[in-house]
């Protein structure tokens, strides 16, 4: 037998779990679409600090929903999308500590059932995991990539990259402090570009 | 020779592009995403696509960062089994 039912309002519940946190956020006037936007092209860039089965969308729709759920919350002074780019930040570098935890635990294992012989020093190494590494190394890759015609902007970015201040920089590149703006400023908008590409 | 550790001096270079984009003027993230093509502004915009709306598969997929049961149901959790015929709410 088929029966109708209309659903002319649906429950508040059903919306809320089916929307993303962003969203809500959003709804809420807690961020505007232009804050989002920025923070988009932020999430997708230190999504590249982590593993390709790891997306910007989760990293980015995890910080809001610590945020809205009150686990973390927004300090006095700090403008929101700055706050939410730290809780980024701090997401990835929370998955990274699990993540060598992990990794520890299971050497034990394969230690404490005689697969493999470890020593001490193994356990305490505070080196990141080679994978960190690995992608890491692949990412400047990729970014230096987005630069190829661009001979100042790859070095801004090595200059970054060795932690390097602005005027070390322009002194080490022969590059006047116009130049090394401008050429910041090219960096950001082509990452921004980058940010914005389509991803299903 | 300066030999910096990768993972260290990738790690810098996105802290200082992400603080470049924190202080740029929404002026400049607004012209940057117009000029890519994309209307922010326009229904049906994709420039917010996986922000405020995705594909449902990734609407309803765990969190990559959150695991067991113990995981609070904030939208990136698994959704509910859905009855036959129910048409899905929008994205």
């Amino acid at each position: 037998m088929k029966t109708s039912i209309k659903l002319t309002k649906l429950p508040v519940d059903i919306e809320r779990i089916s929307t993303l946190p962003a969203r809500r956020a959003l709804d809420a006037g807690l961020v505007t679409e232009a804050d989002l936007l920025r923070l988009k092209v932020i999430a997708r860039l230190y999504a590249r600090g982590l593993p390709s089965h790891i997306s910007w969308s989760d990293l980015l729709q995890e910080a809001f929903t610590r945020m809205l759920e009150g686990s973390r919350k927004q300090p006095a002074g700090v403008p929101m999308v700055a706050f939410l780019a730290g809780v980024m930040r701090s997401i990835k570098e929370q998955y990274w500590r699990q993540y060598r935890k992990g990794a520890r635990q299971r050497l034990k294992s394969l230690a404490n059932i005689g697969i493999i012989e470890l020593q001490d020093e193994e356990l305490t190494d505070p080196a990141p995991s080679p994978e960190r590494q690995l992608i890491a190394i692949e990412q400047m890759a990729m970014i230096n990539g987005l630069f190829e015609e661009d001979l100042p902007a790859r070095q801004v970015i090595a200059a970054l990259y060795d932690g390097l201040t602005p005027e070390e920089t322009c002194s080490t590149y022969a590059m006047s402090t116009t130049d090394y703006d401008s050429t910041r400023k090219r960096i950001r908008r082509a990452i921004i570009r980058a940010g914005m590409r389509f991803e299903p | 020779m300066m030999t910096t550790r990768s993972d260290l001096g990738f790690e810098r270079l996105l802290s200082a592009i992400a603080q470049d984009l924190i202080d740029a003027s929404e002026e400049e993230i607004l012209t940057t995403v117009n000029e890519f093509g994309l209307r922010p502004g326009m229904k049906g915009s994709v420039a917010l696509f996986g922000v405020t709306f995705a594909l449902r598969r990734y609407i309803h997929k765990p969190s990559a960062f959150r695991t067991g049961k113990s995981s609070i149901n904030v939208g990136t959790t698994r959704g509910r089994r859905r009855p036959k015929g129910d048409t899905p709410s929008s994205t």
